[in-house]
C-alpha cells in the first residue's frame, strides 16, 4: 500500500524533472513552501494535483488545495493520502 | 456608478429532470442542473450551494455571533468582513455551516469516464436540444441577445438560438486599434451574422476606453489572472453597451467549449508566452479546466454590472461534453468533427475551418486585442494582481492565494456528511 514517505519520494523526483530543478539548489527540499518559493507556477499547480490523484486514485478535495500545510512536498504527500482515506 | 455596484443581480436558473426549479430545498441542492448560488436555512443550519459548474459565484463569511452572511460579489463582502474570514461557496457540492460545524456533502465531480457510457455526436445534439427546449420556456418573453466572435463555439450557440428565440440579436466587440482586416474576428462575426439572419450590433471600442473598463473587469470578474482578465474587459465592453435596456437582456455565450474539449493554447506576444496550460493529455487537461471553471467570473460579473444576464447553453450540456471520450478530445479537429454533425447544415464551411481565435486576441496570427493592449501598456501579471489586491483592500498574498487550481479559497468541513 502506498504510503506517505514513497508519495513524497515519487513526488518530489516529478517536481524535480517537471520544473527542472537543479540538482544543487539546496533551497529545494521536501518541507520547502512549493507556491511561495516559486518552484511551482499556476499551471503547474494542476500538474502536481494531477499527479497526485493519479498516485492515490482518488480526486483530492477542493479545500485542500489551500491548507497551509499543503504547499510542501511532505504536507501535499500525507495530506493527500489522509484526506482520501477519510472520504 | 460605485466600483462595487451591479445594476442587476443574476437570476438562478435551475432545473431538476428537466422541469425548473425556482424554491430548492436543501435535499435538492445535490442534483439540480443550471446557473444557480443559493443560501438556504434548516434551523439553525445554512445551507449553500453553487451550481455543478460554479458558473454563478457566492462568496460567505461566518460572523462572530454564529450567523452566516454571503455575496455574490467578493469586493462587497470583504467590505463586510475580514478576508481572513471570507471564503468561497465550492461549486463541488453542498456546504452546510452551523453549530455542528462545517459539512460539504459532494456531488458526483463531473469527470469523463473510460469505461461508463460514452457520448457522441447525436447525444450532444440531444442534450444541447434539450437545454435550448428549456431556454425557449425559461426566457419567453425576454429579449435575448448572442455574443458572437465569428469563431465556431459562438456560431454554434447562435446557430442553435437562432430557431429558438426569433427576435435573436447578435453582438460582437472589437478593439479599434487600426484598419480592420480580413484575419479579424468583427469580418468573421458578420459573414455569420448575415448567413443567420440576425441583426449585428458592433462594439468598437477604443483602446483609451477598455483600459478605463479595467478596474471594474478586475472587480467583477473576480479574477486578476490575465486570460480572465483580458476576457472580462472585452464582456465588461459589450455588457456597457446593452446598458438601459430596461428588463435585463439576456445574453448567451459560447463560454466553456474550450474547457469542455481543452482545445487552448497558449499565444505568443512579442517573443513571451502568455496563457500557459498545464501540461497534460487533453482528456485529462479538460477534467481540470471544468473544474477551473469554479473560479473567475468573466462573464456573468461583468454583463451584470450592466444589467444584463448570461447563460451560457455549453455549461448547461456539459454532462454530454465530458461524455464524449478521451479518445475523441485527444484529436486537435475534435470539435469540428462534431461541429460537422451539429451545425454543418446550419453555418457557413468558413466557420468549421477557421482556426480558433481566443476573444481577448481577436484576430488569427498575431495576437491582438485586449491582450496585445494590455501587453504593450505594460499592465502585465504581477500589475493585475497588485490592482486586484488594491481594489479588494486585501493584501497582495491573500489575493494570490485566493485561486489555486482553478477553484476559489474555500473553507475545510469539520465533519462528514451523515
Amino acid at each position: 500500500m502506498l504510503d506517505a514517505e514513497q508519495l513524497a519520494t515519487d513526488l518530489e523526483s516529478f517536481i524535480r524533472q517537471r520544473f527542472r530543478v537543479r540538482a544543487d539548489d539546496v533551497g529545494f527540499t521536501r518541507t520547502t513552501n512549493l507556491w511561495e518559493e516559486g518552484y511551482v507556477d499556476s499551471a503547474g499547480v494542476v500538474e502536481v494535483l494531477a499527479f497526485l490523484e493519479e498516485r492515490v486514485g482518488a480526486r483530492l478535495p477542493d479545500d485542500l488545495l489551500f491548507e497551509p500545510e499543503f504547499a510542501t512536498i511532505d504536507g501535499m504527500a500525507r495530506m493527500s493520502l489522509e484526506r482520501t482515506r477519510d472520504e | 456608478m460605485d466600483l462595487s455596484d451591479a445594476k442587476h443581480e443574476p437570476r438562478d436558473l435551475a432545473w431538476r429532470d428537466g422541469v425548473a426549479v425556482d424554491a430548492p430545498t436543501g435535499d435538492d441542492l445535490l442534483t439540480l442542473e443550471g446557473h444557480y448560488a443559493f443560501h438556504l436555512r434548516e434551523g439553525a443550519t445554512h445551507v449553500l450551494a453553487r451550481d455543478p459548474l460554479g458558473v454563478h459565484k457566492r462568496f460567505f463569511a461566518r460572523t462572530p455571533d454564529g450567523d452566516v452572511d454571503d455575496d455574490r460579489l467578493l469586493v462587497r463582502l470583504l467590505g463586510r468582513h475580514p478576508a481572513a474570514e471570507v471564503y468561497s461557496v465550492p461549486s463541488s457540492g453542498v456546504l452546510r455551516v452551523g453549530p455542528e460545524g462545517v459539512q460539504l456533502t459532494e456531488r458526483p465531480p463531473l469527470d469523463p469516464t473510460k469505461d461508463g457510457e460514452h457520448a457522441d455526436v447525436a447525444s450532444v445534439r440531444r442534450a444541447l436540444d434539450a437545454v435550448f427546449d428549456r431556454l425557449e420556456r425559461a426566457l419567453e418573453g425576454r429579449e435575448v441577445w448572442v455574443t458572437l466572435s465569428g469563431g465556431l463555439d459562438s456560431s454554434t450557440i447562435a446557430a442553435f438560438a437562432a430557431e429558438r428565440f426569433p427576435k435573436l440579436r447578435a453582438m460582437t466587440f472589437r478593439l479599434d486599434d487600426g484598419p480592420l482586416d480580413d484575419a479579424e474576428d468583427l469580418v468573421a462575426a458578420r459573414r455569420v451574422a448575415a448567413h443567420l439572419s440576425l441583426p449585428l450590433h458592433e462594439v468598437v471600442v477604443r483602446p483609451d476606453e477598455v483600459l478605463g473598463l479595467v478596474d471594474e473587469a478586475l472587480v467583477h470578474g473576480q479574477d486578476w489572472r490575465d486570460f480572465n482578465l483580458h476576457c472580462a474587459l472585452v464582456n465588461a465592453a459589450l455588457a456597457r453597451s446593452l446598458e438601459g435596456s430596461g428588463v435585463p437582456p439576456v445574453v448567451l455565450t459560447g463560454d466553456g467549449a474550450n474547457e469542455l474539449f481543452a482545445d487552448y493554447s497558449p499565444e505568443q506576444l512579442e517573443g513571451r508566452t502568455y496563457y500557459e496550460l498545464p501540461r497534460l493529455p487533453r482528456g485529462r487537461l479538460r477534467r481540470f479546466l471544468i473544474r477551473g471553471l469554479d473560479a473567475g467570473d468573466r462573464e456573468v460579473g461583468p454583463f451584470a454590472r450592466h444589467g444584463a444576464e448570461v447563460v451560457q447553453p455549453y455549461l448547461l450540456a456539459a454532462a454530454a461534453y465530458a461524455a464524449l471520450p478521451d479518445a475523441f478530445v485527444e484529436d486537435r479537429a475534435a470539435k469540428q468533427r462534431l461541429a460537422e454533425g451539429l451545425v454543418s447544415d446550419r453555418l457557413p464551411r468558413f466557420v468549421l475551418e477557421r482556426p480558433k481565435v481566443r476573444a481577448q486576441c481577436a484576430r488569427e496570427g498575431a495576437p491582438g486585442g485586449t491582450l496585445a493592449l494590455l501587453d504593450g501598456r505594460g499592465l502585465d501579471q504581477a500589475w493585475l494582481l497588485k490592482r486586484f489586491a488594491e481594489l479588494l483592500r486585501v493584501d497582495t498574498e491573500w489575493a494570490k492565494g485566493l485561486i489555486r487550481a482553478g477553484v476559489y479559497r474555500t473553507l475545510r468541513p469539520t465533519r462528514s456528511p451523515s
